[in-house]
């Protein structure tokens, strides 16, 4: 095997799409590092030998969800509801407001066979709560949404960074040669803050972006030329070009840079069929349609993708990014930001995922497929357990919280039923068992297969990870 | 915190790190270049590289042929394609002279300026909105652009170029150009939502200092000292001291908008610097602004070893005092690292692959040079020729060592399969801009005009208060400007540019990387701006050829066929078909459409290839 004819060039960039699984992603690695001294000798990404899950969805809460209101249950705010903050530490909050408390305002019940606590703001997850792996003892460095949010999905507290989707698809290569490796899906009203920055490929190289489903019944970009052009001709432009490409070929031997754009060209045509095929719901039964609620009003838009998402993952996509909200901001709120009124705001944005996301669950069970997958629910931080009010006032929002947060697992690898971590009586700071943002991707990847120290790209100086130099595997998390 | 280094795995098993005697800091040494080795060599440049590739028993490529030549010196120097008529005119005579000739015109053309600058924006990081949750627009940045493209254009002196750049404001005050320059520093992200509490908004403000610090010692220094904010580096000589000491001769910095006044006498808003007394300077220890260390002096690196560190200010020193001394001391003549940086970088840019392949990093984590003499030997040149960047350009392109031929060969490809010795040019696939500027000029419709507000090819929409941005493909005379003058917000991704690699202006590109992937060629395939310049150029080579047939009978298309593809051949690809390619294109069109054959020679891969 020679190393790349093209100077500049990584050769994997060349030869890896199209062709790889874990293995072969491997073997490339290997290839790479005798070539690699222009990326900082660059060692093959360290690979699990028994990766407990192949493919994950990742859902995305936008602007911070209720812990006290979903799955950290706190019956001790019952008896401090309407009174001032207890708490010791003054608290330091985004908005700087610290109202009277306020109670959980969805009752919680144990449910199914673990007990799991689960509040009635999610009643079609409850019906899956022994699915569920819950991280109750979350912490974020930072209690501004947009470094919040990049933290949650990059690692890092800034633009610029890869994404975890970008990682993975770095690190396991694709499975499917017509579809993309990494697909970001946003919420039907607007994308979230920030737009293709939440899912850049950051430094890594660009074949490792999502590709952005956004309109779902057109969702790669130029997928098919906008004008008509006869299939005829259309057949006959791409031979004349294949041919004229062959034959500058042939003058410049061994040029894989060349070769590596002869093939894209015969994968894109693959592609042409892959992509409508995928996104097309017709051989869905009804009973397939009713567990999303593809055809009920409030929920369609979610179910629409929480369908896409599993039926792309079946057809060997690596990572789906779904995002529940959009815009922070604006008003009414696109988002889980509650800070006028929680209630009504995480009323109405659990309305239109529970049901979508909750059938997601049990159709991946059903199929045998929530046992490779990962499922993950996580938000870039939580709200206060007091109100967003001035000190004398009860009010009605709640603040955003970094200090302790909720977020959920499901899938490949995972204790199920399970809850980790805990925060104080008040449900505001996490006291047993804290989790970093490094701890969850380490712990995510760790899944995946990867080691998240070894995982790196040299970029300015650097040989950078996910986890940046942090991060623990959450040991307890696993089965 | 945010940029920290993950080299614990690596140094596991490497050695250490670099100290005060790293190559790249030591003082630069005169160089005699090595004893010309044959009538190969043209310049200096030659006796280096012709030397190393003797020694490992190899020989340098011939030079390439004159077409190829003409369009890889106009791409290298203008980013532009070369006409058909100055590849026929140097065809007839590829003398030295001619060579020099046409090195010289290109070098003037003011189309230099727009191709270099955007190599110089994507280390600056130039981004014409904020980034994070609001990323507000910055609509009078394009100053900062512009004032980089005329003085490339003016070939002002390196020096001078980076100092006004740190401190632009305080040399030229109250001017555009001045307050135009600084634009560097506030070339980044800008957090707008900063919370309501004071450490809040301190942690915010110390990592935007770290991206400033980042880009000044990366850009000019070579050096990664923003790497030093939490712990001292790990593999370069640089403190977490240092690290703060350095952040304080920046600590004035601040985003915001200036009115200032143009030549003609007009007030105009510039998005620039906005100073601000900076105070004294602490520590933060594992750079945590709750933890706060001593105070230290705004100074400058000890790795910089031959320019003394201190800059001897008082604690109360202003913005501009600091900076001025900052950029004095990066540029002091004695300053041998921001030499080689800068001559590693424009030879990156000619060759696809620096003498080092970390543009940003001369540091342990970066590359080694392949010719450390000639890497001195530039730097020292550049400085006696008065920082002057075309002379550099000027002296690498006419090398042989520039000229060769990027063919293969057994035994470069045996010994030196990477081409790190230079036995040949190195082909490289063109940038983003490249492809979409060549397009646009090939099918006659790029409008030339310079400067000024950036066109628009997304939409702007606003969710009270964050903004986003959404690509669209406008269709007008405004919109078919030359890519630098695209209007560079972040968050926002062109299909058709993106799969080329163009970078998002929220990270550093000292080195764009080349990918290439299914999307590639969907966009370049299908993209409505692909498909309608396509027939752009079916319309330009019709009326090229029918109107010239001065036959006076009645010539219809069906008739000149032939020469309908020779048209179009020698515009897009600067050189005839043969006959098989004729073949394939006559039938294309004979069966079907010209645009059709404008189609695929947009697509085809020589296209996108300078050999």
């Amino acid at each position: 095997m020679n190393p790349s004819e093209t100077p500049g060039i990584d050769r994997r960039e060349l030869l890896s799409f199209g062709v790889s699984g874990l293995a072969a992603t491997a073997f490339l690695g290997m290839l790479g590092a005798e070539s690699a001294s222009a990326t900082g000798g660059k060692a093959p990404p360290a690979l699990h030998p028994t990766p407990r899950a192949k493919r994950a969805i990742h859902i995305c809460l936008v602007g911070g969800l209720s812990q006290v209101d979903s799955f950290d249950y706190k019956p001790a705010l019952e008896k401090w509801h309407g009174k001032p903050f207890p708490g010791q530490d003054k608290p330091t909050v985004f908005n700087g407001g610290v109202g009277k408390m306020r109670m959980n305002e969805w009752d919680f019940r144990r449910r199914g066979q673990s007990g799991l606590w689960v509040s009635e703001l999610f009643p079609h997850l409850a019906t899956v709560a022994d699915e569920l792996t819950v991280i109750r003892s979350m912490v974020a460095e930072t209690s501004s949404h947009m470094p919040a949010i990049f933290q949650q999905l990059t690692g890092f507290r800034s633009n610029g960074f890869p994404s975890l989707g970008s990682w993975l698809s770095y690190g396991l290569g694709n499975e499917s040669d017509s579809l993309p490796t990494f697909v970001a899906i946003p919420d039907a009203r607007s994308l979230p803050n920030g737009g293709a920055s939440n899912w850049s490929n950051g430094f890594l190289p660009a074949r490792h972006q999502a590709a952005l489903f956004r309109h779902i019944d057109q969702p790669v970009p130029h997928l098919f030329a906008e004008k008509t052009i006869p299939p005829k001709a259309e057949k006959r432009a791409l031979s004349a070009l294949a041919a004229i490409n062959q034959a500058h070929l042939e003058r410049r031997e061994g040029n894989d840079l060349l070769k590596a754009r002869i093939r894209a060209y015969e994968l894109a045509a693959r592609m042409q069929t892959s992509v409508p095929e995928a996104i097309q719901f017709d051989d869905e039964p009804q009973s397939v349609s009713d567990l999303y609620g593809l055809h009920d009003k409030e929920t369609t838009d979610c179910a629409r993708r929480c369908l896409l998402a599993r039926r792309l993952l079946e057809r060997g996509v690596r990572f789906v990014q779904i995002f529940s909200g959009g815009a922070l901001g604006g008003s009414p709120r696109h988002s889980w930001d509650g800070h006028e009124n929680n209630h009504e705001s995480h009323s109405r944005e659990a309305l239109l995922v529970d049901r979508p996301v909750a059938g997601l669950l049990k159709d991946l069970k059903q199929r045998g497929m929530l046992e490779d997958t990962l499922v993950l629910c996580t938000s870039e931080f939580g709200r206060t357990p007091f109100t967003q009010a001035p000190s004398n006032v009860l009010g009605l929002g709640r603040d955003h919280n970094a200090h302790g947060f909720t977020v959920w697992m499901a899938g490949g690898g995972l204790k199920k039923g399970f809850a980790y971590g805990e925060t104080e009586e008040l449900g505001w700071r996490s006291t047993v068992n804290p989790v970093t943002w490094p701890d969850f991707h380490a712990t995510v990847l760790h899944l995946l297969g990867i080691d998240h120290r070894a995982l790196t790209y040299y970029h300015n100086g650097i040989e950078r990870r996910l986890t940046n130099v942090h991060g623990d595997v959450v040991s307890d998390l696993l089965s | 915190m945010n940029s920290c280094a993950s080299l614990a795995v690596i140094f596991a098993i490497a050695a250490p790190s670099a100290d005060y005697d790293w190559w790249s800091l030591r003082p630069l040494e005169p160089v005699t270049p090595p004893q010309k080795q044959s009538a190969w060599a043209r310049n200096p440049i030659d006796q280096f590289i012709e030397t190393s590739l003797r020694s490992k028993g190899l020989a340098p490529s011939p030079r390439a042929d004159a077409r190829t030549l003409v369009r890889r010196l106009t791409v290298d120097i203008t980013g532009l394609p070369p006409t058909p008529k100055m590849v026929e005119r140097f065809a007839k005579s590829p003398s030295s002279n001619a060579w020099a000739q046409l090195v010289d015109r290109l070098l003037a053309s003011r189309h230099y300026g727009e191709r270099w600058a955007r190599h110089w924006l994507d280390v600056a990081r130039y981004g014409e909105s904020d980034g994070f949750e609001y990323n507000r627009p910055r609509e009078d940045f394009w100053h900062y652009r512009d004032w980089v493209i005329r003085s490339l254009n003016e070939d002002l002196p390196y020096d001078q170029f980076a100092q006004m750049q740190i401190a632009g404001d305080a040399i030229k005050p109250g001017t555009l150009e001045g307050h135009a320059a600084v634009g560097f520093l506030v070339c980044g992200t800008h957090n707008a939502v900063v919370g309501g509490e004071p450490l809040m908004k301190q942690g915010i403000r110390e990592d935007e200092l770290e991206g400033v610090v980042g880009a000044i010692s990366q850009t000019f220094l070579g050096l990664t000292a923003n790497c030093a904010r939490c712990h001292d580096h790990k593999t370069d000589p640089i403190t977490t001291d240092e690290y703060y000491r350095f952040s304080g001769t920046v600590a004035g910095v601040n985003h915001g908008s200036k009115e200032l006044s143009t030549e003609d006498g007009n007030v105009t808003p510039v998005y620039t610097v906005i100073s601000s007394y900076p105070g004294a300077v602490r520590i933060y220890h594992r750079g945590d602004v709750a933890s706060p260390g001593r105070e230290v002096k705004p100074s400058g690196l000890r790795a910089v070893r031959n320019v003394p560190r201190e800059f001897k200010l008082d604690a109360c020193a202003s913005d501009q005092e600091r900076r001025l001394k900052l950029a004095e001391w990066i540029t002091d003549p004695r300053n041998a690292i921001f030499l080689r940086v800068i001559v590693n970088r424009v030879w990156h840019y000619h060759f696809g692959v620096g003498l080092v392949e970390t543009p940003n990093d001369l540091g342990f984590q970066g590359g080694r040079p392949s010719h450390p003499e000639l890497l001195d030997w530039l730097a020292l040149w550049l400085r006696d020729k008065g920082y002057s960047l075309k002379r550099l350009h000027r002296l690498i392109v006419t090398s042989a060592t520039y000229q060769q031929s990027s063919q293969t060969n057994a035994a470069g490809t045996r010994v030196d399969t990477g081409n790190r010795l230079l036995w040949r040019q190195n082909p490289r696939r063109v940038e983003a801009e490249v492809l979409r500027d060549s397009v646009l000029d090939i099918a006659g419709q790029l409008n030339r005009k310079p400067f000024g507000p950036s066109y628009r090819d997304v939409e702007m929409t606003a969710v009270h208060p964050a903004n986003y941005y959404l690509p669209i493909d406008p269709i007008g005379e405004n919109f078919n400007r030359r890519t630098i003058y695209r209007w560079s917000v972040r968050g926002q991704r062109s299909a058709l540019l993106d799969s080329f690699d163009c970078p998002d202006p929220s990270s550093k590109a000292p080195r764009r990387s080349v990918t290439t992937t299914p999307s590639q060629a969907l966009s370049q395939w299908n993209h409505p701006f692909i498909l309608r310049m396509s027939e752009r150029l079916a319309q330009r080579v019709r009326s090229e050829v029918l109107d010239k047939s001065t036959t006076g009978s009645s010539s219809t298309e069906s008739d000149r066929i032939p020469q309908l593809v020779d048209r179009a051949w020698r515009l897009v690809l600067a050189r005839p078909p043969d006959t098989d390619e004729a073949t394939h294109s006559r039938r294309l069109v004979e069966d079907h459409d010209l645009s059709l054959l404008c189609r695929v020679l947009f697509n085809s891969n020589e296209f996108v290839l300078i050999d």
